[in-house]
């Protein structure tokens, strides 16, 4: 009798052991060009609401993430592969890659999808195809993999055809208006691919390159698109849905340079399959590492407010340097509404009974800032 | 011939101020506008919150304490006296107050803020307070006075003093307004950054909570 009892024992601390750390997790990579001359301060926009549409859907859906933004010079093909190849991803994770900045295609290369220029379009060698991506993000088995590119896919003689090799064996390589169900719907309760890039073979893609403006004609109408789909509901919460509406509203457009007009059309492969709704497993939003963890552990209102308060101090040395700022965008996604000391900042966001998440769009997670960019995710 | 020399002249007056109204208004687009009325309100929305806290006895002193000081932080000035560039010219102001108001007094009060919100904290003889916000908060349109922008807020207030056997000794609503200001700031080679801070508080109405 007691060894069948032993034998249950060791069954069922068996499956606990194989069921823990199966968190599902929200992977995602933003790379942009941001320094580059011509197009730099458009990119800067588009990352900063890319950043935000990402962080906001991991507010919302509340579950466990890492997500690490690449800006020039940190946008290479070296830094993506290294991140790809550090990833750990379990079965049931989902993995976003986006990039903004230039792009181009050999001439005769049957790829649909361009080459990414990184942070060197005068350097082919160091040009990463975006199907490249794919492969090796396809290789670490996520749930759903979804690429998401702006960038030109014109032809150029001095761009080669890359030729795919596998990574080496071993390495690794606010609540607000948010539909919760929707987003759960796009990204944990769907399976497959969803690779969409700004323009189609031999086309060029176009961006806003004033800073105040809306950055890249794709990634603002992508944005546009997926909020109908996550938000107010007038799209159905599908890739297909997205893809679509966001296609017929940028194959529209006409683009007038140099007495030339242009046109672009957005290209896509999705194979998406649902499945039934899936528990989430929340994070451990008691750590402070990163500046947005501290950020949110700020925020928490389930941790004491005398221990978060606690806190304050040793966040502010952590990732601010002396008379920091921090500034705060609207809604719009444009508009700086409002500039405050960052130690103000961090005490009436501690304070406050109103904040679910602060969104970071331009900062540095790791190292001291003397000024960044932010949203408040409202309740 | 005189009249209608007058009158003429009136009326261009009248045209000029008109057009110079309109001027004053329109610098602005739409949708900052916008960005700019939701993010006062949430200013307000978190200086009711603090007022809240600051009163909330199942929060530690040192917190409460932290609330005072953040609130004040929120204020134009800080709750100090502050200058402001009105037309070309430097111009002193006093510092931010707080009206109040009672059901059983005809006449409001009028106190500095900094003063108001250490006495909310320190509550006096009264053993506990309650105050909140418990209105939307709304926020009017936008104007432009000299070289920066203000804007009025409204909510309503719920006030209650409990006595030790937990029983109502006083409570009142009051639909309270606050002034906001609006600074716009032109950083070269950036975006134009905003900065709001709140100002003076005013007790409009005050009826005895039933």
């Amino acid at each position: 009798m007691k060894n069948v009892y032993y034998k249950i024992v060791a069954l069922i601390c068996l499956v606990l052991s194989a069921n823990m750390g199966k968190a599902q997790t929200m992977h995602v990579l933003i790379a942009c060009d941001t320094n580059d001359p011509s197009i730099g301060t458009g990119v800067v926009v588009n990352m900063e609401n890319l950043s935000r549409l990402a962080q906001e859907v991991i507010g919302v859906l509340d579950c466990e993430s890492t997500i690490t933004v690449y800006d020039a010079p940190k946008c290479t093909k070296e830094n993506v592969m290294s991140w790809i190849k550090n990833l750990s991803v379990e079965p049931d994770d989902v993995v976003m890659f986006m990039y903004s900045g230039h792009g181009g295609r050999a001439i005769n290369d049957n790829d649909p999808f361009s080459q990414m220029c990184m942070n060197n379009p005068a350097k082919q060698a160091g040009f990463l195809p975006v199907s490249h991506v794919d492969k090796w993000l396809e290789a670490k088995n996520p749930r759903l993999r979804i690429i998401i590119t702006e960038c030109c896919n014109s032809e150029d003689r001095g761009i080669k055809i890359k030729p795919f090799y596998a990574m080496a064996a071993g390495n690794y390589t606010e609540e607000s208006s948010y539909n919760k169900k929707a987003l759960r719907d796009l990204f944990f309760n769907a399976k497959g691919k969803v690779m969409i890039t700004s323009s189609k073979a031999s086309e060029y893609s176009w961006i806003c390159t004033d800073p105040k403006g809306f950055g890249g004609y794709f990634v603002s109408n992508f944005i546009d698109s997926f909020n109908d789909a996550a938000k107010s509901g007038r799209l159905p919460a599908t890739w297909n849905a997205i893809f679509n509406d966001v296609h017929s509203k940028v194959s529209q457009l006409k683009f007038n340079h140099d007495g030339r007009t242009y046109t672009q059309e957005p290209f896509a492969q999705i194979s998406e399959k649902k499945s039934s709704d899936k528990d989430i497993d929340h994070p451990d939003k008691t750590k402070t590492g990163t500046l947005f963890e501290s950020l949110q552990y700020l925020v928490n209102s389930n941790i004491p407010v005398d221990t978060r308060l606690a806190k304050i101090s040793e966040i502010y040395n952590r990732h601010f340097t002396p008379e920091a700022k921090v500034l705060t965008i609207a809604a719009n996604g444009k508009s700086i509404v409002d500039r405050e000391d960052a130690m103000s900042f961090l005490k009436r966001i501690t304070l406050s009974h109103n904040i679910k998440q602060i969104s970071i769009l331009n900062g540095d997670n790791e190292n001291r800032n003397s000024t960044i960019k932010v949203h408040e995710l409202r309740k | 011939m005189n009249k209608s020399i007058f009158y003429l002249i009136f009326s261009l007056l009248l045209l000029n101020i008109s057009f110079s109204s309109q001027a004053q208004t329109s610098t602005l687009d739409e949708e900052t506008r916008t960005a700019l009325k939701n993010r006062v309100k949430t200013k307000v929305e978190d200086f009711t919150g603090l007022l809240g806290d600051i009163v909330n006895q199942k929060l530690s002193q040192k917190t409460r304490l932290e609330c005072v000081n953040t609130a004040k932080a929120l204020f134009i000035g800080q709750c100090l006296p502050y200058k402001v560039e009105e037309n070309g010219v430097m111009v002193n102001h006093r510092a931010v107050f707080m009206q109040t108001s009672s059901v059983n007094r005809s006449t409001k009060n009028s106190q500095l803020m900094s003063k108001y919100l250490m006495r909310q904290y320190e509550m006096g003889n009264y053993y506990q307070i309650s105050i909140e916000a418990i209105d939307a908060i709304r926020v009017d349109n936008i104007y432009k006075v000299g070289d920066h922008y203000e804007c009025m807020a409204y909510w309503g207030q719920r006030y209650v003093r409990y006595s030790k056997d937990g029983g109502i000794q006083y409570g009142d609503f009051t639909k309270k307004g606050i002034r906001c200001y609006i600074t716009a700031v032109d950083v070269p080679g950036s975006e134009r950054i905003f900065e709001i801070s709140l100002g003076d508080v005013y007790a409009l109405e005050t009826s005895l909570l039933r």
